[in-house]
């Protein structure tokens, strides 16, 4: 159905679009142009214009070390998270065995589960186990929280899988794993990397497992941003998360020329 | 390779899918499974290709059984009615795929690519994408990939159900003649009476997992072995009888209340008394006056013009629906309402004991 931007209601739904947009998005802006302000403290509009906000969060050594270490916890639990997700994803299309859909429940049950409990838990298992140190601690705990997202988005996608592309692959001398990463692994990609994506912005994201997991030394950037607002709300604070908008806006350029080109050829 | 099928059974619980499934096909042979669905006819090959394990029985490829032998070590090529091309890969590496399996060489592999892709009218489409190619061509890439790896054996599962009728025809003799071509052991899976009839050296004919006949296609339609047979193959008009008598090899019914016919060699089932049917083939049938002795007389109901023949619908004494397809110049003066005689040709008769 399409309808006109001409009509009464075309007119409405265009109104309301551009407010619930303008709700969702303006704040983002604030915290873009906020910084580039020439007054030492936060003002929208900004008044005057000056990099140096930017220029100081580019240069605070805090901010770009908890960046390398976000990064990197981020990237490993992704990584992680895919593994087992689309293992866990294929083995649930593919082999139907009691008790399937309890346990598709709970591999998708941390999404439901609060991340405060998850946090405790996990905190008070560690200390009392020591089974993992240093940020293993936290890439685990990123792991259990983005494996349903990979999950979710691969379920589908598996789900719909012409399985007679891997029965061509197995018939043309292929064994079943290699038929795995040649066949079902190129046609399903552009649904793993999207969970994989979100998986990852969902771990560098993450403050409250980071909060209780994250090494005293090393903590990750949304704890160091928060503890900076906390101290007090300066510019740079400001700037690290228009830079943070920035990066996001530049990674889902990235995503979506991936998944318009990346997806045609291996 | 000849192929040995021996016994070959499959079951899901109690629920059979294949019984007792037993078939030779000689080298360079073409054996068509014909049924309808559910018959167990893809089950048949599905076992041969590999993606189902038999319950019980052997499958022999010359004198090696591959019965246990997993998909991707026997050297099948099977065309899927889906056609299953890779989506990400070009038409080329699609047919490449199985090349690169068996490790042959990149400057034979693209040599072999590139006969194939002429052979089968594709070249200058090496570089699309599955999406990008048509149905026919499609068909086509999925031909080349199964033929490239010079497989013993060649399957097809309804390889042509989803062209058009026109395209069907010329494809299936297509088809038929690569398969001569290249000497490959065949078998070929398909609910198409026609399509199994033109290409196919042998069929067998299978219903609700049994095997009901086996034979060139002139043997099923001339001598079907019972009367699912004779009514899946062709057009069958069954008039309902009773054994009168018999005549040494030969009996003598009642047909369609009322004529009396003789059936040549109807087996020693058929003895007085025995009630059956009798298959007649419309074609099997000439237009003669209504009192003429030994023919049936039947009211016109409609005649169908087909061009090559008319079809002539008709009413019996019985009551029962019979349908002639005589020469058109025959049918001319004909008219819904008018009684004719229906003289079946001889040994046109072909007797099915009731079960």
């Amino acid at each position: 159905m399409t309808i006109s931007f001409r009509s009464p209601l075309g007119f409405v739904l265009l109104l309301l679009a551009v407010l619930a947009f303008g709700y969702l998005l303006l704040p983002i802006l604030v915290v873009v142009a906020a910084p580039l302000g020439d007054t030492g403290y936060l003002a929208f509009p900004p008044r005057g214009l000056t990099f140096k906000w930017y220029a100081a969060a580019l240069h605070d050594t805090r901010y770009l070390s908890a960046l390398a270490v976000s990064l990197r916890i981020a990237l490993t639990s992704a990584l992680i998270a895919c593994t087992i997700g689309v293992a866990a994803a294929y083995g649930l299309t593919r082999f139907s065995f009691p008790g399937r859909r309890l346990l598709e429940a709970i591999f998708l049950s941390p999404l439901i589960l609060p991340t405060l409990v998850l946090a405790v838990g996990l905190t008070l298992f560690f200390t009392r186990t020591g089974l993992l140190v240093g940020s293993w601690k936290l890439v685990a705990a990123h792991v259990i929280v983005c494996t349903p997202y990979v999950l979710r988005v691969s379920l589908p996608v598996l789900r719909r899988f012409d399985r007679s592309l891997e029965e061509a692959a197995r018939n043309l001398g292929a064994s079943p794993v290699m038929a795995f990463f040649l066949v079902v692994l190129p046609v399903v990609r552009p649904g793993i990397v999207a969970g994989t994506v979100l998986a990852f912005i969902t771990s560098f994201d993450e403050v409250v497992l980071a909060l209780f997991l994250a090494e005293p030394g090393a903590p990750t950037l949304p704890v160091m941003i928060y503890s900076a607002v906390q101290l007090g709300f300066e510019p740079s604070v400001a700037a690290v998360s228009g830079l943070l908008v920035l990066a996001t806006l530049g990674l889902m350029i990235l995503y979506h020329l991936l998944g318009t080109f990346g997806g045609r050829r291996n | 390779m000849d192929i040995q099928l021996q016994n070959l059974r499959k079951t899901y619980g109690s629920a059979v899918a294949v019984a007792d499934m037993s078939a030779k096909i000689p080298q360079g042979r073409m054996l068509a499974l014909l049924g309808p669905s559910g018959c167990g006819k893809t089950t048949t090959l599905r076992m041969v290709a590999g993606f189902i394990a038999p319950t019980s029985g052997s499958i022999r490829v010359g004198a090696t059984d591959i019965t246990t032998l997993p998909a991707h070590k026997r050297d099948t090529g099977l065309v899927f009615q889906s056609y299953a091309l890779f989506p990400h890969l070009s038409a080329a590496e699609n047919i490449a795929f199985g090349l690169r399996r068996r490790g042959v060489a990149r400057a034979e592999r693209e040599q072999r690519v590139t006969a194939m892709l002429d052979k089968l009218k594709l070249s200058g489409l090496a570089d699309r994408l599955p999406r990008q190619l048509s149905g026919g061509q499609q068909q086509r890439v999925a031909v080349a990939r199964a033929l490239v790896i010079n497989p013993s054996i060649l399957l097809l599962d309804e390889p042509f159900s989803n062209l058009d009728a026109k395209l069907r025809e010329s494809t299936g003799l297509e088809m038929s003649r690569l398969q001569r071509e290249f000497g490959l052991t065949s078998i070929f899976v398909t609910h198409d009476q026609t399509e199994a009839m033109s290409i196919a050296d042998t069929i067998a004919v299978m219903k609700d997992g049994e095997l009901q006949q086996i034979g060139s296609a002139s043997e099923i339609y001339e001598r079907p072995a019972n009367r699912f047979v004779a009514d899946f193959i062709g057009r069958a008009n069954f008039l309902a009888g009773r054994i009168l008598r018999r005549e040494g090899q030969d009996a003598v019914a009642e047909l369609a209340a009322g004529l009396e016919m003789r059936l040549l060699d109807p087996g020693a089932a058929a003895l007085p008394g025995a009630q059956g049917e009798a298959l007649l083939r419309p074609e099997a049938i000439a237009l003669a006056d209504h009192a003429s002795p030994g023919s049936f007389k039947a009211t016109v109901e409609q005649i169908s013009y087909q061009g090559a023949i008319a079809n002539l619908h008709a009413r019996l004494a019985d009551g029962s629906a019979i349908v002639a397809s005589v020469p058109p110049e025959d049918a001319r003066g004909l008219a819904p309402g008018k009684l004719v005689g229906l003289a079946p040709k001889p040994a046109a008769l072909i007797w099915f004991a009731k079960s």
